[in-house]
């Protein structure tokens, strides 16, 4: 099962299963089906239900703000993360006050799904990871799926379970991607779930024996974690756990940084710019709760530059696996 | 280089990386017709249909059925029947699917263990293998540091006797044979240089310059190996292979403490230019052709502040694969694999393994280039040694030889009165009615058609060169030791 089928599929059981929930952004009918083919088929499958608007993040958010207060159940597609901005004020200043505003008379149910990521020479206007600026928008929630999670169960429990407005980020650079689990995981990695909803996702590249290394990231950053992974049992036999929450916000802080204890060294991955950041709260809540002892913190994430359109200027912007390398070697560990 | 048209995968779905070759219209040497169907290959979305663009011979580089990135390349066309494009370096992987760690596939060697038989599956880990060996082996307790024997009768007397460093070197080489030791033919031991050990095995033709000192309690050094002046070469085993050339004032030393493995071994044809420093603390590997180029240094420790405070003591070998070359001034660190055919740039700083057929530069070292090493076809490689055989006749020319180029195979080349004529065989020439006159042949390929009684014949893929030695021969080995092609002989 690939990335982009699975959140597929669980669009489909959702619009099947309940009336009250619609689906609408950008070109995201058939026979096009979207910009990243996530909701191919389903326009078909629920004329009603699927449908296309005109270019304005503002509308689309604000028209599914006033849904949601009148009882549906909306899940809106920004086509390119890069463009929630233009639904900024929407989000901020209008649905996630309504509910306290109007004292809990109304709930605003609505989940905008949208695509973050660079590497795919796309430029400055539709590469960026923006988590780090949502995460700062008080009482949004984000969440994030790897593909080691199941990100159409995710979305899933996320539509129903999550109060509220909720972003679900999809790295686009997983979509094609094979989902793994601990049958298909690559020789050398093993990996672990927490059991409760939303699922944390723990990977080891020694099953899970004395990390020395901790890595906490998100999404689609596994795709470079499990390469960095790999090179350093085989080349150093450095034991390295990482911890890959599905919820970048609210953060769950126990499954976090489940495994510290053992480690000498926690390295906070992203691909959105580092500083003042999601890297920087994970980063104070570990010094806040009093588990920095003998632990050196670092941070690896994009400089304050645009993403350019070249792949080869591109790689040199975002993080790679040779900048997490590079860390690695700065904290003495290789 | 003939015309080719290369085919690489497309990228028709913005969602997919890679597709599925579905089908090969033809087989790799096959003549197409522009218009022919050439493959079809499946995306997320659709079977796609790729045709000849134009006329030639295919050649293919995948096959049905496989998993193919976007951008990859499927096949090309071109007019030749072998293919043109570079060669790409498969990963080591076992047989059996195994990948071993670098840590356990050094624990493997060290023990000799062949991990196909033990029952293990997937990546394997230092730790896996250590029910597999002795666990007396495994203790470093166990193992012992080679230290030379100082009660020896001989190195007694070295030690004690500085004069005799200053005796011939026919005196030399006489007492280390009284005494046991095994020293070939045509070797010289120049002045104020020794060799102290309790086995010293010389091959024929080596020759040891002036005021170098070796000492090592086992010393082995190939046949037709050259040891420059004012050498020191200290390490517990220090085994040159042959056809090495070891040139002035290099060090290989123990500092940093010597360690059961504190060997310094070099395979053929190796080259440790001027001012080079070796430190065989862990043991330091050269495969083949490796060269390390003046002022450059190989580091097997480093530490220095304590590791109480956080500070780190890095201990670990080193090795150089084939064809390696590190380049002037660069360093590399404890516990690096520098892969086949890469380049070190110079001054670099090398901390980490480096990848097979790469370039990595600076400091410390990134990788800059990849897939350096190029495969050309046979016509190209012809075309290229011509061209090689010509700028021999100008070069030779520049020596003060008279050269008189008869054609791209052919010249006469006349110095000091001696007429040689001197002949490129690449492999398809018609050999004239009195080839076996020939002075010099020089063949591309070991080939059954070249035959004759010649002077001298260089063979470029023996890298052998075999019958008579003179001044011309010299420079003609030079020449293409400078275009990395050489020659050895046996």
């Amino acid at each position: 099962m690939k990335f982009v089928h699975s959140i597929n599929q669980a669009l489909d059981e959702l619009l099947a299963e309940y009336e009250e929930l619609i689906l609408f952004g950008e070109d995201l009918v058939d026979p096009y089906g979207g910009a990243f083919k996530v909701t191919k088929g389903l326009s078909s499958k629920y004329p009603d239900r699927v449908l296309a608007t005109p270019i304005s993040e503002a509308a689309l958010i604000g028209m599914a703000g006033g849904m949601a207060i009148e009882g549906m159940l909306p899940i809106v597609e920004i086509m390119f993360g890069d463009f929630i901005m233009l639904g900024a004020d929407q989000i901020l200043n209008h649905l996630l006050k309504y509910e306290w505003m109007y004292n809990g008379k109304v709930q605003v149910p609505v989940t905008i799904r949208v695509t973050m990521g660079g590497r795919r020479g796309y430029g400055p206007t539709h590469s960026q990871s923006l988590e780090n600026l949502l995460v700062s928008f008080p009482n949004l929630k984000i969440f994030s799926p790897s593909h080691y999670h199941d990100p159409g169960a995710l979305l899933k429990h996320i539509v129903l379970n999550e109060p509220g407005i909720k972003i679900f980020s999809e790295y686009k650079l997983n979509y094609p991607k094979d989902l793994l689990d601990n049958n298909s995981v690559r020789d050398g990695l093993s990996v672990r779930y927490s059991t409760s909803f939303p699922q944390t996702v723990y990977l080891s590249n020694a099953d899970f024996e004395q990390p020395e290394l901790l890595v906490i990231s998100y999404g689609g950053n596994a795709l470079i974690i499990e390469d960095l992974m790999l090179d350093l049992l085989m080349e150093y036999e450095l034991p390295v756990q990482v911890n890959l929450p599905s919820a970048i916000k609210p953060l769950k802080y126990a499954e976090l940084v489940q495994g510290i204890e053992h480690c000498t060294a926690v390295i906070i991955f992203e691909e959105s710019t580092r500083d003042f950041g999601w890297g920087a709260e994970v980063a104070a809540r570990i010094l806040e709760a009093g588990q920095t002892n003998n632990i050196d913190i670092v941070r690896v994430g994009a400089p304050e530059n645009p993403i350019p359109s070249s792949r080869v200027l591109e790689e040199q912007m975002l993080p790679t696996k040779q900048s997490l390398l590079d860390a690695v070697r700065s904290l003495g560990m290789i | 280089m003939g015309q080719n048209q290369k085919y690489y995968l497309p990228v028709e779905d913005v969602n997919d990386e890679k597709a599925t070759i579905l089908n090969l219209y033809f087989k790799s040497g096959d003549h197409v017709s522009e218009n022919d169907l050439i493959y079809t290959f499946e995306t997320t979305k659709a079977a796609v249909d790729v045709e000849a663009t134009e006329d030639g011979f295919i050649h293919y580089f995948v096959e049905a059925g496989d998993d193919l990135a976007t951008g990859m390349l499927v096949c090309e066309i071109s007019d030749q029947k072998s293919p043109t494009v570079p060669i790409v370096p498969e990963n080591e992987t076992l047989p059996s699917g195994l990948k071993l760690t670098q840590k356990a596939q050094r624990l493997a060697d060290e023990h000799e263990l062949d991990v196909t038989g033990l029952g293990l599956t997937g990546v394997i880990r230092e730790k896996d293998l250590y029910q597999f060996i002795n666990s007396n082996e495994l203790r470093s307790d166990g193992k012992q540091c080679l230290f030379l024997d100082r009660q020896d009768e001989l190195t007694k007397l070295l030690l004690a006797d500085q004069s005799i460093r200053d005796l011939s070197s026919e005196q030399k080489i006489e007492m280390y044979r009284q005494h046991g030791h095994q020293i070939g033919k045509d070797v010289s031991i120049g002045g104020g240089s020794i060799l102290i050990g309790n086995q010293i095995i010389i091959e024929d033709h080596v020759s040891i310059g002036e005021n170098t000192l070796i000492e090592a309690p086992v010393t082995h050094i190939g046949k037709y190996s050259s040891i420059g002046n004012q050498c020191d070469l200290v390490a517990s085993k220090l085994l040159i292979g042959e056809h090495n050339r070891i040139l002035n004032k290099v060090i290989i030393d123990i500092s940093g403490g010597r360690y059961d493995d504190s060997n310094f071994i070099s395979g053929k044809g190796c080259l440790l230019a001027g001012e080079t420093y070796v430190n065989v603390c862990r043991e330091v590997k050269l495969g083949n052709y490796v060269a390390l180029s003046p002022k450059s240094m190989i580091y097997t420790h480093s530490f220095w502040q304590s590791v109480l405070d956080g500070y780190p003591s890095n201990f670990g070998p080193v090795e150089l694969k084939d064809d390696a070359w590190l380049g002037a001034v660069a360093q590399i660190l404890p516990n690096c694999i520098i892969g086949l055919g890469s380049i070190i740039v110079s001054n670099s700083l090398v901390s980490q393994n480096v990848k097979d057929y790469s370039m990595v530069g600076g400091v410390p070292a990134i990788m800059l280039k990849t897939n350096l090493k190029k495969k050309y076809s046979e016509k190209d490689r012809r075309e290229m040694i011509q061209k090689l055989f010509s700028e021999l006749g100008a070069w030779l020319h520049m020596q003060q030889i008279s050269v008189t180029q008869e054609n791209n195979n052919f010249m006469h080349l006349s110095f000091k009165s001696r007429e040689h004529s001197c002949f490129l065989f690449t492999g398809v020439e018609e050999f004239p009615q009195d080839a076996s006159n020939y002075d010099i042949v020089i063949s591309l390929d070991a080939d059954p058609k070249l035959s004759g009684t010649f002077k001298t014949t260089f063979n470029i893929k023996n890298q052998s060169v075999k019958g008579v030695m003179g001044t011309i021969e010299r420079l003609i080995i030079d020449f293409f030791r400078r275009k990395g092609i050489r020659f050895y002989q046996n």
